[in-house]
């Protein structure tokens, strides 16, 4: 396999990328980082005949925080840089975790936290915790700017809810109210470079009732899917107790819809998002009754 | 008296050739070559189906692409190819037999033409039943993977049978089972299989061919491990003269087997040789997604091995049955089967043994040669059963493996005296270096620890008279060239030769060099493979290193007005204390020195060495007897520390010991990098490599998408590796094979360790996290054993749940 011939364009500013864009329609695709697209074009799983570049668009990079409205994630920000933000590290433990948890240390210093959301693969290890941030996507196009919730974004494997034309811009990460704490675990066949088995994000944060969770998974269901049910039942607790666990891992479990693939049978990625769930949960609960909020 | 001194002679450590160019990266690889416009690019279509007849191809469109020039279907190039048994076409005639199998060749001014004309290519197929379970292939005739068996032709010492999917049928009957079974106090039967598993090189194969107009003549550049080996493969397949085939092999980017023989060089040459295209060179790159499916992989295989013991804890008697899942072809894959079959009593002395190692033909892709060549599979299995063995008979497995170990000139199971080996000391050191003997509380909060061992053991696997032979030029400034066609794939071989020539003639290795194939200019060399060149060429290049510097001691000799004995080189000054002379080596080896006769004498100084092992005797095809049925064999042993998180069933090694006789470190450092790289690939394999398919017969796992291989962070940060010295009687400097052999025991170390962990038994490779999750549920549930058969899995994907869709 070996890539047909392709155009590439290099645009210097938004209008541009999406003028570029409008004129080739579905002709064209949007390379951030391109190590999602590129491989894809090697297989011919996807065929652009214009390969329109983000990666000259000013516009595009950056990564800011702020207290109150929470970090910002430029549509061209690597994961690296994302991983290894220090505002990110104190405070959003899921989305670094994620970070690190993708791929190598070469990969990451190409590939993009928005691409990996774009791309909207089950298994990407970025969209747990763009679901337990309740992350915001900021996207202009055609129509001008407008902001899609992350609820809303992915539709479906591979599939996301731009309209044609639209260029994700960048994301903001809300900031978790009061004292919070989050984790991602990502259970693969090996300990580095590969996609998630199961993936679960979990966020507590100290609210005016008590300890209120968040869980998100990973590469078990065709969208991205937070565990309502299992939040509630832990919903309060500071400390939860093996029970409880046990409880809101069934229901985490029971919340996803897993298929038998080549990297795992269904019944193991069940088993694994309650064990994991359990591990997430004690991990954000200690540390949310610890000193360090993280 | 010892004419030579230097300080980078054998067994020193010293630094490897090439190791430079290849860390600033201006070694040239095949793939580098540049051939200028004239060059054209070869991409395969392949077959969609496991089984079929081709009732049509249709390349109208393809030939529509602006740039193809031409498509070439197997009917262009019919012409069978083959190591051992030629079963093999390069492109499919008539009929497909695996999902993957080459069924046109497009050839084209550019890649991106090369290929949009493959995806232009279409076929049509009647569908024909394939089989992919190789006991059923074994055992039912009822699908036939080569219905034109009888018609191949093979080396005398595979058996194939016509009529069924046994493509080689190796045994060993040697005393009597039955009668020792029925005396022994206790019989164990165990199972084991594992997938097939493939190479993981870094470098994909690659190769370009060119047929020269006027004369015929071929050249071929290549990803060969064995330029000669490969000549000849195409000689044979195509009738040519061995002297109108020239096979150029650059460095090569790792082998393990893989680019062992003939592997996409015919497919290429199917492009190159069609008389729309010769007289142009066709280059033939496969991808990575194609690798697994253009050339062999490790074949699966199923084993059943029965023992009887006695009171005592001796084996009396072993019962084997191999099942060697070989794919479509066996070409390469017959001899592995063998290699198996003549080793089959494994490190322990066993009176009585009945053998049955089988090649079976099965709609995939097919197996071959990968590092290890049969021995990985039968200790993979034979390791494990001997570990349940010992614990069914209350024994502890090591002390039952020393009770019963092959010690020196007791007989293998082909009757032959084992040679001469201290085993017995490396299991002592590993035991005591792993505290093999003391259970030891896990490091990991809720892990549970455990440890295991294994030996293990491998001759070189190859014909009786598998040749070397090597030219040593002396320069005319004192430098040396040796010209010995072994590949040198990362193993670091040219570095040995270096050491040996060094060694021979007091040059120190630094003015030595080594260069990579090339059959016009090399003399011949069976093959880079079987841990053999150390010590076959080894043997080859230290002859022609000694008939040079005796070459070159007599001139001096002349020269001086002494005696040679009086002559001694050391670090490339020639010296003789007698006459007071120290000269450095000059020009007058090379133009001839003006001697006090008044004459010139002498002119370049060439040195030659040649070697065929004198004494091998291929095992009788019904016993499986012979005096001497390999070379030798390199034994050691493997002792592992694994974790296991129960709640997830990940396996973390903390810890390994590797040790092997190899009679003599003739390059320790790459000794060390052997050992510590085969340990590495071994618990590789064990823990998580795994070819899988669906039910169609389709790989699954074509890329490092999904066929995964240990990452640094999967395997323990040191190998303790290790080795002893017991010299081998006919061999260069004592030195036995070692390559392979660090492969061949970490996994079922890994697989015994697993038990010791976790009190049950995983019949299956690889011990993945799932596979080993799922037998900690088996064991709550009161299980004791999990199989779980690779075939059945592939019948898992028509159930899987696929709702997404
Ligand atoms: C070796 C390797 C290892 C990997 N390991 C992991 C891993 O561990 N975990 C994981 O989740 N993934 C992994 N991936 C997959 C992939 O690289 C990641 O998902 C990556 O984060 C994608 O980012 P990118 O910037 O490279 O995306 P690109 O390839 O540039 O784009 C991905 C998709 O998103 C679209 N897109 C990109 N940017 C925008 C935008 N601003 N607006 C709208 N659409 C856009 C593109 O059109 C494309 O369809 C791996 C890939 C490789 C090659």
């Amino acid at each position: 396999m070996s890539m047909l011939a392709f155009e590439l364009e290099r645009p210097r500013d938004l209008a541009s990328a999406v003028e570029s864009l409008g004129r080739h329609g579905s002709r064209a695709m949007l390379k951030a980082g391109g190590t999602d697209v590129i491989v894809w074009m090697h297989k011919h799983a996807v065929q652009p005949e214009v390969l329109v570049d983000l990666s000259e668009v000013p516009e595009l990079g950056g990564i800011s925080f702020y207290p109150h409205r929470g970090i910002k994630i430029g549509a061209m920000a690597t994961v690296n840089q994302v991983g290894t933000h220090e505002d990110a590290r104190v405070h959003y433990g899921a989305l670094v975790d994620a970070c690190l948890s993708h791929s190598d240390p070469l990969i990451r210093n190409k590939a993009t936290v928005v691409g990996n959301v774009c791309a909207a693969v089950p298994s990407g290890d970025l969209i747990p915790a763009f679901s337990v941030y309740e992350a915001v996507m900021h996207v202009y196009g055609p129509g001008g700017e407008r902001d899609i919730a992350f609820a809303d974004f992915i539709t479906g494997p591979r599939k996301n809810s731009l309209a044609p034309g639209e260029i994700v811009v960048s994301a903001t990460l809300p900031m978790p109210s009061g004292r919070s704490a989050a984790c991602y675990i990502k259970l693969g066949r090996r300990n580095a470079l590969d996609l998630a088995q199961v993936g679960v994000a979990c966020l507590a944060m100290q609210g005016s009732k008590g300890a209120e969770y968040r869980l998100a998974y990973g590469a078990v269901s065709p969208r991205p899917v937070r565990a309502a049910e299992a939040e509630d039942i832990l919903a309060g607790s500071e400390s939860p107790d093996e029970a409880l666990l046990d409880r809101a891992a069934k229901a985490a479990a029971a919340a996803v819809n897993p298929i038998t693939d080549v990297r795992a049978g269904r019944e193991y990625r069940l088993s694994m998002v309650e064990e994991l769930t359990r591990r997430a949960v004690s991990i954000c609960a200690e540390r949310l009754t610890g000193r360090e909020s993280r | 008296m010892k004419q030579t001194v230097t300080r980078n002679g054998v067994g020193a450590w010293t630094t490897r050739k090439y190791d430079h160019e290849k860390a600033v990266g201006t070694l040239a690889f095949t793939d580098d070559l540049r051939f200028g416009p004239e060059l054209l690019h070869a991409r395969a279509f392949r077959s969609t189906k496991a089984h079929a007849e081709i009732v049509s191809i249709d390349v109208s469109e393809a030939m529509k692409v602006k740039g193809v020039v031409k498509v070439v279907v197997g009917e262009n190039f019919v012409h069978r190819f083959g190591l051992y048994l030629h079963d093999r076409t390069p492109l499919a005639v008539g009929k497909v037999r695996y999902v993957g199998e080459p069924v046109a060749l497009v050839v084209a001014e550019t890649e991106e033409a090369a290929e949009e004309g493959m995806l232009k290519v279409t076929a049509k197929y009647r569908d024909l039943p394939p089989v992919f379970d190789p006991i059923k292939a074994a055992t039912d005739n009822s699908v036939l993977v080569h219905p034109e068996l009888e018609t191949y032709e093979h080396v005398p010492f595979i058996t194939p049978f016509p009529g069924t999917n046994i493509a080689n049928w190796f045994r060993i009957r040697r005393g009597d089972v039955e009668k020792a079974f029925a005396e022994s106090k206790y019989v164990v039967e165990e199972a084991v299989n594992c997938p097939q598993i493939a190479h993981g090189f870094l470098e994909p194969h690659c190769c370009i061919c060119k047929e020269e107009l006027s004369t015929g003549n071929l050249t071929i550049w290549s990803t060969a491990q064995s330029a000669f080996a490969l000549r000849e493969i195409i000689a044979t397949g195509l009738g040519y003269p061995l002297a109108k085939i020239r096979v150029i092999a650059p460095p090569i980017g790792g082998g393990f087997g893989g680019k062992a023989g003939m592997t996409v060089e015919a497919l290429c040459l199917a492009g190159a040789m069609d008389p729309d295209i010769k007289g142009r060179p066709v280059k033939l790159y496969i991808p990575r997604e194609e690798v697994m499916l253009t050339s062999w992989v490790r074949q699966a295989y199923i084993a059943k091995i029965k023992l009887g013991i006695d009171a005592d804890g001796k084996i009396t008697a072993i019962k084997n049955n191999f099942y060697f899942d070989t794919g479509i072809s066996a070409e390469y894959g017959a001899n592995p089967v063998r290699s198996a079959g003549y080793s089959s009593t494994g490190c322990y002395y066993i009176p009585n043994v009945w053998t049955d190692s089988y090649a079976v033909y099965t709609n995939k892709p097919f197996g071959g040669a990968y590092r290890g060549f049969g021995l990985p599979e039968l200790m993979g299995a034979m390791e494990v059963v001997i570990d349940i063995a010992a614990r069914k008979i209350g024994m502890d497995p090591i002390e039952f493996r020393l009770k019963n170990m092959l010690r020196t000139g007791l007989p293998t199971c082909t009757g032959m005296p084992m040679n001469a080996h201290s085993l017995d000391t490396i299991v002592e050191k590993i035991v005591d270096r792993m505290k093999l003997k003391e259970k030891e509380p896990a490091k990991r909060k809720g892990w549970v620890r455990g440890k295991g061992f294994a030996l293990a053991l491998k001759a070189p696997a190859m014909p009786a008279d598998a040749s070397s032979s090597a030219i040593v030029k002396i320069l005319g400034d004192g430098g040396v060239e040796v010209l010995a066609a072994t590949m040198d794939m990362g193993q670091g071989a040219y570095t040995a030769y270096a050491q040996i020539a060094s060694e021979e003639l007091g040059i120190p290795i630094e003015k030595i060099r080594c260069y990579y194939p090339d059959t016009q200019s090399h003399p011949y060399d069976w093959q880079t493979v079987a841990s053999r060149s150390c010590w076959s060429m080894g043997m080859a290049v230290k002859r022609a290193a000694t008939d040079a510097r005796e070459k070159l001691l007599a001139l001096y000799a002349e020269f001086w007005q002494t005696d040679p004995e009086t002559i001694t080189i050391e670090h490339g000054i020639v010296k003789c204390k007698a006459k007071g002379k120290a000269e450095p080596i000059d020009v007058q080896v090379q133009n001839g020195f003006f001697m006090p006769s008044g004459k010139f004498v002498g002119g370049p100084i060439i040195g030659s060495g040649t070697f065929v092992p004198p004494d091998v005797v291929n095992p009788d095809p019904e016993t499986g007897q012979s005096p001497k049925s390999v070379v030798h064999f390199t034994v050691g042993a493997v002792g592992v520390d694994v974790e296991v998180d129960p709640a997830t069933g990940a396996v973390e090694v903390n810890k390994v010991s590797a040790g092997y006789d190899i009679g003599k470190a003739v390059s320790p450092m790459n000794v060390r990098g052997q050992i510590e790289g085969g340990t590495v690939q071994g618990i590789s394999a064990g823990l998580m490599e795994a070819m899988y398919y669906d039910e169609h017969g389709k790989l699954l796992t074509p890329d490092f998408t999904d066929y995964k291989i240990a990452t640094s962070m999967d395997v323990p940060g040191e190998v303790d590796a290790f080795w002893e010295e017991t010299p081998e009687e006919l061999s260069p400097y004592g030195n036995r094979g070692v390559a392979e052999h660090s492969m061949i025991s970490p996994a079922p170390a890994i697989n015994n360790a697993l038990f010791d962990a976790l009190g049950i038994r995983i019949h299956t490779y690889p011990t993945g996290r799932e596979r080993v999750y799922k037998a900690i549920q088996e064991k709550k549930r009161g299980e004791t054993d999990i199989w779980e058969y690779p075939y059945a899995l592939e019948q898992s994907y028509k159930n899987a749940v696929k709702e997404w869709k």
